[in-house]
């Protein structure tokens, strides 16, 4: 028989025990699901420490944190009155603010590595952070024009053939139901196909990509008839270097004027999320929300800067500096990048404005180098 | 444990009772013993734990910035124009260069050699820019590519600063930048040099 | 009887030994709680000193890089800092940057500081980029080395980046 204070005791322990337990487990449940939305930002956050140093240092990276939760909803989404944010549609943890320009395509490991756009008197730099990709290509007409649209594609996309690089970008092409792996065998690297795409058109002409697309597979169609094409199709540019290019499930028609517009159409892709939206309709619009502000900034600084120091300078520089003011001048403060019209008229003025600054470096009026 | 004593008191002897009773005792003062030992023990854990999670809690945050910081001003007292027009010694970073290979070597008329040059600008440089943000300890050792030492095994380094920041161990703050690696052609062959700085509080 | 009443203090005494272990384990459960919280607003601090730091440093890192500012490498142009000057308005530049900084450059190849408006260039060395707030709460600021290229006399000097974040 049971004395009366070990029954009491049981019934204590038992009572107090459960009481304990109550607690701790709803505390646990509440402290572990706070350290996940918390873990979440970090990684956010030490997206953009990454996307930063490799902005400012050049020296690329692998980022893998990606792979510890899920974050394929995320994307860069520029506002009109402050820096852009990383929004993730499908998790509480969002808005996280990176001010480096980066062209994202969320994945479980992503290579981040700087590219930029040289304009001579300026350079747009941005930092490109891409997961593991074959850009399969398919021209479907062999002229020098589509050719050229896939080299600056390529030149403007990462090279991962480090050894120490677990992301790896390469490229093939794709006639009709096959894909033509031509680096013996094998999708190649950045510079392998850059070096077969010196040597021109091949001569024979492409059928439309009907193979079987794998799930990290791009694929973009050059073509002056871009109908019912798959994911990405660009038409070849006029002589002002301006095109149309579409994308796969979306009526609208993008308006393309350098290489970075196609590599965001291109490393976005046709896939669409809850809202409808595709992920090369999100990277192309946040692309030009923040590189045309900048450009209409940068342009309105050189000007005044050009007029500043027109009368400081040598005597055969100081027209020449006036002549790129007021080229740069043309460039509006505000820039439709939807329209064709004034991206004709954009791209002549940076490039007359590049050939000014390019006499100012000939006569020795700007230097060519700061450093060491 | 009662049963057991009222058991042993109706059996009867009080010697038996008395040796139970501090056997009790014993087993009981044993067992509450242990019992305060198994407490001292878990506190103990959890004094450690906690210990252990305030050492962890010393910031770490400064790193990204001091790293900037310290490699900045490296290259910024590198590439600062002295003033002097000969192509020797027309930036701080060919003055370095002077210094290390052609020490005698003179900037311009009635101008101390590079070697001296160097210290003298350097030390004025960093005196500006102390007095403009922080003083600070300042040692920039150059030393060559190809490292070549002295008959102790020593590297042949040339130091520009306090010389005591290459060894001492007391100071709370000390930064080290990256090495900075600059070629030059002086004449018809290149050479190049590996320049570092240290950095720490007053 | 003795035995009786003995018995039932020892009962109790196990009662009072059992209740005590109960406490003292509930009590270093509370106070593991306690700590966990005093630990996550000890973090929270630590993160929002990181966060302004690491703001400070972003966007000292970013004129650093862009050419907008600078020739390259942290080698800001003396005509293209007077020049933002005199065009861009702060909201311009806080659509890249954000809101609520204030950054200050000083070239140190001039004694005192002189700042530079559109008709003191180039003998002047103090540019500003959005305005000193003096009534600004939680101010924290940060110095960096950078040079300043002279355009006109051709020549780098030394100078201090000074980045300043406020509430």
């Amino acid at each position: 028989m049971l004395a009366v204070h070990r029954i009491f005791q049981m019934i204590f322990g038992v009572i107090v025990s459960v009481t304990i337990l109550y607690f701790l487990i709803t505390y646990s449940g509440d402290y572990a699901a706070v350290q996940k939305d918390r873990q979440r930002g970090e990684i956010l956050v030490s997206f953009t420490h990454d996307a930063r140093s490799v902005y400012v240092t050049g020296i690329s990276t692998n980022f893998t944190h990606f792979s510890k939760y899920d974050f394929s909803s995320c994307f860069v989404n520029a506002t009109q009155r402050s820096i852009p944010e990383i929004i993730c549609p499908d998790s509480r943890v969002s808005g996280v603010p990176i001010e480096t320009p980066v062209i994202f395509k969320p994945g479980k490991q992503v290579y981040i590595g700087r590219d930029s756009l040289d304009y001579g008197w300026w350079s747009f730099g941005v930092a490109e952070a891409i997961p593991s990709a074959t850009f399969v290509f398919n021209p479907l007409e062999s002229t020098n024009e589509g050719w050229n649209i896939m080299t600056n594609i390529v030149q403007h996309l990462p090279d991962t053939s480090d050894d120490w690089s677990v992301v790896k970008v390469s490229f093939a092409f794709c006639d009709g139901p096959q894909i033509l792996y031509v680096c013996g065998g094998r999708a190649c690297e950045k510079s392998d196909f850059l070096s077969i795409l010196s040597s021109g058109p091949l001569g024979a002409s492409f059928s439309p990509c009907t193979a079987n697309l794998g799930k990290n597979t791009r694929l973009v169609t050059i073509s002056a008839s871009c109908g019912s094409n798959r994911e990405v199709c660009v038409n070849p540019p006029n002589s002002k270097g301006v095109g149309n290019a579409f994308v796969e499930g979306s009526a609208k028609t993008y308006v393309y004027k350098d290489p970075l517009d196609l590599v965001a159409l291109s490393v976005g892709g046709a896939e669409k999320d809850d809202f409808g939206r595709t992920g090369a309709e999100k990277i192309y619009e946040y692309k030009n929300s923040v590189h045309m502000p900048r450009l209409s900034l940068a342009a309105q600084v050189m000007s005044k800067r050009s007029v500043l120091i027109a009368g400081e300078s040598p005597s055969e520089c100081g027209p020449v500096y006036i002549q790129l003011a007021q080229v740069l001048d043309k460039i509006p403060s505000s820039i439709d990048y939807t329209s064709v019209s004034e991206m004709y008229d954009l791209n002549d003025n940076l490039n007359e404005a590049k050939q000014i600054y390019q006499t100012l470096l000939d006569l020795g009026c700007e230097r060519v180098e700061y450093g060491l | 444990m009662s049963s057991e004593i009222t058991e042993l008191s109706e059996e009867g002897g009080s010697c038996r009772l008395q040796t139970a009773i501090m056997g009790n005792k014993i087993s009981q003062r044993m067992k509450a013993q242990s019992s305060m030992l198994l407490i001292i023990i878990v506190i103990m854990i959890f004094v450690g734990l906690a210990v252990f999670l305030l050492g962890l809690a010393s910031t770490v945050g400064g790193n990204e910035f001091t790293a900037l910081y310290v490699n900045n001003l490296l290259l910024s007292v590198m590439r600062t124009d002295t003033g002097y027009t000969d192509s020797r010694c027309k930036l701080v970073s060919d003055l370095v260069f002077c210094a290390y290979f052609t020490p005698e070597w003179q900037c311009g008329p009635g101008v101390p050699n590079c070697l001296e040059l160097a210290n003298n600008t350097i030390s004025n440089y960093m005196a500006i820019f102390g007095n403009a943000t922080k003083n600070m300890k300042y040692l920039f050792t150059v030393t060559p590519a190809f490292v070549v030492r002295d008959p102790s095994g020593e590297p042949i380094s040339l130091d520009i600063g306090d010389n005591s920041l290459k060894k001492s161990k007391t100071e709370s703050l000390k930064l080290y930048s990256h090495p900075l690696v600059i070629s030059k052609t002086v004449g018809s062959n290149q050479y190049t040099l590996k320049i570092q700085l240290i950095i720490s509080k007053k | 009887m003795d035995c009786k009443s003995t018995g039932a203090r020892k009962g109790q005494s196990e009662i009072m030994e059992y209740i005590l272990m109960v406490v003292f384990i509930v009590a270093a459960i509370i106070a593991i709680i306690i700590f966990l919280t005093w630990w996550n607003l000890q973090q929270f601090q630590m993160d929002t000193f990181k966060n302004r730091q690491d703001r400070v440093v972003g966007i000292g890192q970013y004129m650093m890089g862009d050419y907008m500012f600078t020739n390259g490498d942290s080698v800001f142009d003396d005509a293209k800092l007077t020049a933002i000057n005199a065009t861009m308005t702060c909201q311009e530049l806080q659509k890249i940057l954000g809101t609520n900084w204030y950054v200050k450059i000083k070239a140190l190849d001039m004694d005192g500081e002189k700042p530079c408006r559109w008709n003191d260039y180039p003998d002047c060395n103090v540019w500003s980029i959005c305005a000193y707030k003096e009534n600004a709460k939680d101010r924290f600021g940060q110095n960096f080395p950078v040079n300043v290229y002279r355009k006109v006399s051709d020549k780098t000097a030394l100078a201090v980046l000074y980045v300043e974040v406020y509430s």
